[in-house]
């Protein structure tokens, strides 16, 4: 594997991390910098990995990088009482991510596949208009209500309800005509 | 509000619905508002695509803004918890959050361990939290706290988690959570 082919995996981490991460904690964590010490150790692991092997050990080492950044992010936390809020978003990120690495424990071949599929659907994704992405991020992968997303990108909750249903129409359409 | 508007609308409803777990079926849904069948038909199919690939968020493992706002303010808000005064917060973890508190009724200094997740935390997280307990309970180690009592009550899923050796320190629950951080006893607990 040469770097250019790793290259191609950059978008990828990019929109895996930007699905995991609360929105609020975006200032907080420096996400590039992130999916660069990604790429990084994967140039390291290089010899030992196959091709069919790679995106699943990139998707697993690019969540172990992200929560390990929240576990520092968190510890630096403990002590600014007003910062509450974010403390709490990281608290629920890193629980929820943390509890997605464990689950995700399944044969390596399942985990090739899997990999693979997501590398397509969070192409599609990135695809996607960014506010039909803000909010279909926020609903289906971070688990938020309509009116808390509403209030986010400061919409009306039908604006919502239309961004999600947009997005939703376009990711199939593209997931679809990419067998 | 025209037609589209008030499809998103619907669609808005439905989602926070779902999320509650109080949503109607896609039948229910088409007969309810047979007027949007075929946009309601294909907003289903392709929710379905995603849902196949992905499985929608768990709330129970998320804390939206409102909701993260009062996990934030825990002890502002609540300064008793049943016979517990809550003193200051010692410690938080992805799956609870541990409180210096004093047992009124005793007067004794404890340590207590609260589920954070409260009552949105799933079967599953209870299970292991008590668990967690269950496990540290059996065990009996100078560095380890021992844990005198656990319950559920019956609104939110909370466990208790008690220590006792603490006031035998200068600075009683900084000195024990340093001291267990600092073993290498091959039974330290996380």
């Amino acid at each position: 594997m040469t770097a250019e082919a790793l290259e191609l995996y950059r978008p990828f981490l990019a929109m895996l991390v930007r699905t995991h991460l609360d929105p609020r904690l975006r200032p907080r964590v420096d996400e590039s910098g992130l999916v660069q010490q990604t790429l990084l150790e994967a140039w390291q692991q290089m010899p030992k990995l196959t091709e069919s092997d790679r995106p699943a050990w990139l998707r697993r080492a690019m969540l172990n990088n992200l929560a390990d950044e929240l576990r520092r992010l968190r510890t630096g936390m403990r002590d600014w009482r007003k910062e509450r809020v974010l403390e709490a978003a990281a608290n629920a990120t890193s629980a929820r991510l943390e509890k997605h690495l464990a689950a995700n424990q399944t044969s390596p071949s399942e985990k090739a596949e899997d990999a693979e599929d997501e590398l397509r659907l969070l192409a599609a994704l990135a695809a996607l208009p960014e506010t039909q992405r803000e909010a279909l991020v926020l609903q289906h992968w971070q688990g938020w209500s309509v009116a808390a997303i509403a209030e986010h990108m400061d919409k009306t909750p039908a604006a919502v309800g239309g961004l999600i249903k947009r997005g939703l129409r376009q990711l199939r359409a593209s997931m679809g005509a990419k067998p | 509000m025209n037609r589209s508007e008030q499809f998103d609308q619907l669609i808005a409803e439905f989602l926070d619905a779902r999320r509650r777990n109080q949503a109607p079926s896609r039948g229910q849904m088409i007969a309810r508002h047979p007027e949007f069948a075929n946009e309601l038909n294909s907003f289903f199919d392709n929710q379905a695509a995603l849902e196949q690939q992905v499985p929608m968020a768990d709330p129970a493992a998320t804390l939206p803004p409102a909701l993260a706002d009062a996990a934030g303010c825990d002890l502002l808000r609540i300064r008793y918890f049943g016979d517990y005064e809550l003193l200051e917060e010692i410690a938080r973890g992805g799956m609870g959050v541990v409180f210096k508190a004093r047992q009124v009724s005793l007067n004794r200094i404890v340590a207590l361990k609260m589920i954070l997740a409260g009552q949105f935390a799933s079967p599953d997280d209870v299970q292991r939290f008590r668990m967690e307990a269950e496990a540290a309970a059996n065990l009996d180690h100078p560095n380890i706290l021992p844990i005198l009592r656990s319950r559920r009550t019956r609104r939110t899923a909370i466990f208790l988690d008690e220590v006792c050796r603490w006031r035998h320190t200068r600075h009683p629950v900084r000195d024990a959570s340093k001291k267990r951080e600092r073993s290498d006893a091959p039974t330290k607990r996380r």
